[in-house]
């Protein structure tokens, strides 16, 4: 089964407005374990027992230990394990787009979508850059243990504003020149041509979409009954 | 360098904004990551943020002074949180703040450090986002003690945590602080490092 | 070919036949460039990118994409050809480059001469008439260029016309048809390849050019004092990413020597220097200075290394200020002593991010020593230099070696390793295999797999 990213995005949307509007933990349930569902048939398995494990332990400290405290204590409780159990489904989907989609078939997705063509390459610099951010990250880390000069949370918490200093120049200034370079990279090779760009990736909506939308349409559907009914 | 083409954004700007969009996005990710884990910091989470960014901020404006650049800025931001499954009206309030930033900084045709450190505590303030649940959860927090048979309210935990209707407002003023301190730093770093280095 | 010392103007004349200036770099610009009948200044540069392809010096950051097959196309894409033509011409430049093990794969993965390929591949699949390369060998080892040449050599054979700027001049030698000299931003002479030959070795040295062939590169770099500082490097073994990358590595320095650490990308030469200067964890096996186990930590304190990218390792607003960081009470009278012998000092309130790239290793070179240590490991520090540049990195070196310290030098130079280090170690496959010394030095080209 293989969405096509525009989908992906479109399921995602979907949970995260709905979730917060839902006030029916059994919808809740449904549409965690759509996104649990979706991420196992991709093969994502170790994510998955995660996903579940962490959303039915909060689950469980609402229904079983808010009521145990007195009101106070267990009012932060709640608000602190359902804030984040109601982004779980939103997480799992997140993961699901990352861990299913190519970096390519994602800009030919939003290449689809006729998005301005600035923000297309902007878009574009920002995920490619992702991996080399890392790289830089580590070198200057290695860096600055030579000098003896800590980049934990210690030494954050210790001289916020010198940590700060000593990892931003390296970084910032380093991006810079990565940036002219990418940049004149991709100018001789005409990205700058009048002409729409094409796109060797192939995106295109298949039975298992329509599937896919549909099933989440329902869900809407069904958290509004529910919502009505108020049902648990 | 660049004399030419003043005020359109060209494909050079577009991956710069390309970059320091993602690395914006990352220190507010990483950062306010870290203060979310715990329920006493989990309020001060965009004081925190706008304290590290504003460097980055600073830096983005005076290296990409065009109109358009920090409305993609909120635009990444916002796409990253997005498919991360941040929940999403933080999403839109980088949206609409990065236009609002944007214009503010055009305004000063991106070289007022007045209106720029105006336009980035307008910017700071788009991780409140995060919080517009809190404003439905009270209610839902009492359903959910009726349905168990308890009739004490939200009302109660709220007043005796000691906080009323004066939170929100406070956190806003917070966040502008910081904010002012982190543009501050950041206008401190670019004329110490990045003017010196020549890379604005 | 494009000869001459570090900036005597090759890569501008690049930019100027690509179109980079005046579109990407402005200022003053006089005189006329036709491209293919076309005036770059009257020409968009989008149009000029049909005919010109550029092939540019860092392999990390001169792609577009996360994954090689986009990558390969991007030009084409951005010409708007139809998908089936994409196809259809991605087949083709794999058959014909033979990239098939490299195809559908991150780029983020390769090493630096698969990606110097992919971009190689990237331009050459838009069909471009000129071709224009800015030191493309600079950091790739042996076998990426000799592959690199292969490259180049079908091109030719294509018929294409091929502008290359160069340093390293030995994997050209039976490519090039011409080969220009230029000095101070002139032209000084253009010559066939076979006057270029036969010019006298003497004269080379004296227009500041690199060996035209390694073997009769000129042998230095006898060890002469050996102190008794020792470092001994015993049964290292490093487990990164579910894969030995280092298998048990050994071997013994001395203070005063000056050791190339060398080897084909993926042997474990980096992993090996982070693994000694305490960078890398989980590492089995002891790192012993004079004698005493050092911890991971006191192996920090004692070595130090000079990266690559030396922008990352310098931190603050000025000269001066980079060499008191972190240091209690700086006797700043002996700092100046120090950045006078790096010639550094009429550079003292400069930021160190402004400097040029020679001047920012001697900064590393200078803080290391202020830093009181020991042990230093050098990172491709001649990547992309010219002889004079290279040789000055060589008199550091050996001024460090005169004070008795240990010089480990990750390098793919082969005529620096020949001329200035007193020894090499051969990594392959996690171990150290060889230790060359003197004559047998020689024998690094060979395992290296360069041919020459």
């Amino acid at each position: 089964m293989k969405l096509d990213p525009r989908t992906k995005l479109f399921i995602l949307a979907i949970t995260s407005v709905s979730i917060f509007l839902n006030r029916s933990i059994t919808v809740e349930c449904i549409f965690a374990g759509t996104g649990l569902l979706l991420l196992a048939l991709s093969g994502h398995l170790k994510k998955t027992i995660k996903y579940t494990v962490f959303f039915l332990a909060l689950l469980l400290i609402q229904l079983y230990v808010v009521p145990l405290f007195p009101v106070t204590v267990g009012g932060i409780v709640y608000m602190f394990a359902v804030y984040i159990r109601k982004l779980l489904p939103c997480f799992m989907l997140g993961s699901f787009l990352i861990a299913t989609t190519s970096v390519s078939k994602f800009l030919a997705a939003i290449t689809k979508m006729r998005l301005p063509k600035g923000l297309t390459i902007a878009l574009a610099v920002t995920l490619r850059y992702f991996p080399t951010m890392g790289e830089e990250w580590s070198s200057i880390r290695d860096a600055m243990a030579l000098r003896g000069i800590s980049a934990s949370p210690v030494g954050l918490l210790m001289h916020p504003v010198q940590t700060m200093e000593h990892v931003y120049v390296p970084m910032l200034v380093s991006a810079s020149k990565i940036s002219d370079e990418i940049t004149q990279a991709a100018i001789t090779r005409g990205i700058e041509h009048a002409n729409e760009r094409t796109c060797m990736e192939n995106v295109a909506f298949s039975v298992w979409d329509l599937l896919v939308i549909l099933l989440y349409i329902a869900l809407v559907a069904g958290m509004i009954y529910a919502n009505r009914k108020g049902v648990f | 360098m660049n004399k030419a083409n003043v005020n359109k954004l060209e494909t050079r700007d577009f991956i710069s904004v390309g970059i320091f969009s993602l690395i914006y996005a990352v220190v507010a990710f990483v950062v306010g990551g870290i203060a979310q884990m715990t329920p006493v910091t989990f309020p001060f989470m965009p004081m925190i943020v706008a304290l590290f960014t504003g460097t980055v901020f600073m830096l983005y404006v005076a290296r990409i002074p065009k109109k358009g650049a920090l409305t993609i800025l909120g635009v990444i931001a916002a796409i990253l949180l997005f498919v991360t499954g941040m929940f999403w009206m933080m999403s839109v309030f980088f949206l609409i703040f990065g236009i609002i930033a944007d214009f503010i900084c055009a305004s000063g045709d991106f070289r007022s450090f007045r209106k720029n450190l105006t336009a980035y505590c307008v910017m700071a303030l788009a991780p409140m986002g995060a919080y517009i649940p809190m404003a439905v959860m009270p209610e839902q927090f009492d359903a959910f003690m009726k349905n168990k048979g308890d009739f004490a309210s939200f009302e109660g935990v709220i007043h005796s945590i000691g906080g009323t209707w004066w939170i929100l407002p406070a956190m806003v003023i917070g966040t502008v602080v910081c904010a002012i301190i982190g543009g501050l730093i950041g206008r401190k770093l670019l004329k110490k490092h990045f003017e010196k280095a020549g890379i604005v | 070919m494009l000869s001459g010392a570090s900036g005597c103007g090759k890569t501008t004349i690049t930019r100027l036949v690509n179109g980079l200036i005046p579109h990407f770099y402005h200022g003053k610009l006089s005189g006329r460039i036709l491209v293919n009948g076309m005036d770059t200044q009257k020409t968009e540069i989008a149009v000029l990118s049909n005919t010109v392809g550029t092939v540019f010096q860092n392999p990390r950051t001169q792609f577009f994409n996360t994954d090689t097959d986009s990558e390969i196309v991007f030009g084409l894409e951005n010409r708007g050809v139809s998908r089936e033509e994409l196809l259809r011409r991605l087949s083709e430049i794999t058959e014909e480059l033979d990239l098939h093990s490299l195809r559908s794969r991150s780029i983020f993965e390769l090493s630096g001469g698969e990606k110097q390929k992919i971009a190689f591949s990237s331009v050459y699949a838009a069909e471009p008439d000129i071709l224009v390369f800015d030191e493309p060998s600079s950091n790739l080892d042996m076998k990426s260029i000799g592959e690199l040449s292969q490259l180049i050599r079908n091109a030719k054979n294509a018929g294409k016309t091929i502008l290359i700027a160069e340093h390293r001049f030995w994997y050209l030698m039976d490519i090039v048809d011409r080969v220009v000299y230029m000095k101070g931003g002139e032209i000084v002479s253009d010559m066939p390849i076979s006057a270029f030959l036969t010019l006298p070795e003497s004269d080379m040295g004296k227009m500041g050019l690199r060996v035209r062939n390694l073997s009769l590169s000129e042998q230095g770099g006898m060890r002469e004092n050996i102190s008794e500082n020792h470092l001994s490097v015993e049964d290292i073994h490093v487990r990164l990413g579910g894969r030995d990358v280092l298998k048990g590595a050994s071997f013994l320095a001395g203070g005063g020597e000056i050791i190339a650490i060398a080897g084909l990308n993926g042997a474990g030469k980096t992993t090996l220097a982070r693994a000694i200067c305490g960078l890398q964890k989980n590492i089995k096996g002891n790192v012993f200075w004079n004698g005493h186990c050092l911890s991971r930590r006191m192996r920090r304190g004692k070595a130090y290394m000079v990266m690559q990218d030396v922008g990352h390792q310098l931190f603050t607003e000025s000269v001066l200020s980079e060499c008191t960081l972190g240091i209690k009470n700086p006797d700043i009278g002996e700092i100046e002593k120090i950045l006078n012998k790096v010639d550094l000092l009429e550079y003292k309130e400069r930021h160190p991010l402004s400097l040029s790239g020679g001047q920012m290793q001697r900064l590393s070179v200078a803080v290391s020593e202020i830093c009181g240590k020991e042990l230093l490991v050098f990172d491709e520090p001649t990547s992309g230099l010219d002889l004079k540049s290279m040789e000055e990195v060589g008199e550091i070196a050996r001024m460090l070696a005169g004070q008795d310290k240990v010089i480990l030098i990750i390098t793919h130079d082969i005529e620096f390793m020949k001329k200035i280090c007193t020894r090499i170690l051969f990594i392959r496959d996690g171990k150290i295999e060889r230790n060359l010394e003197g004559e047998a030095k020689e024998e690094i080209i060979d395992l290296l797999g360069g041919k020459n």
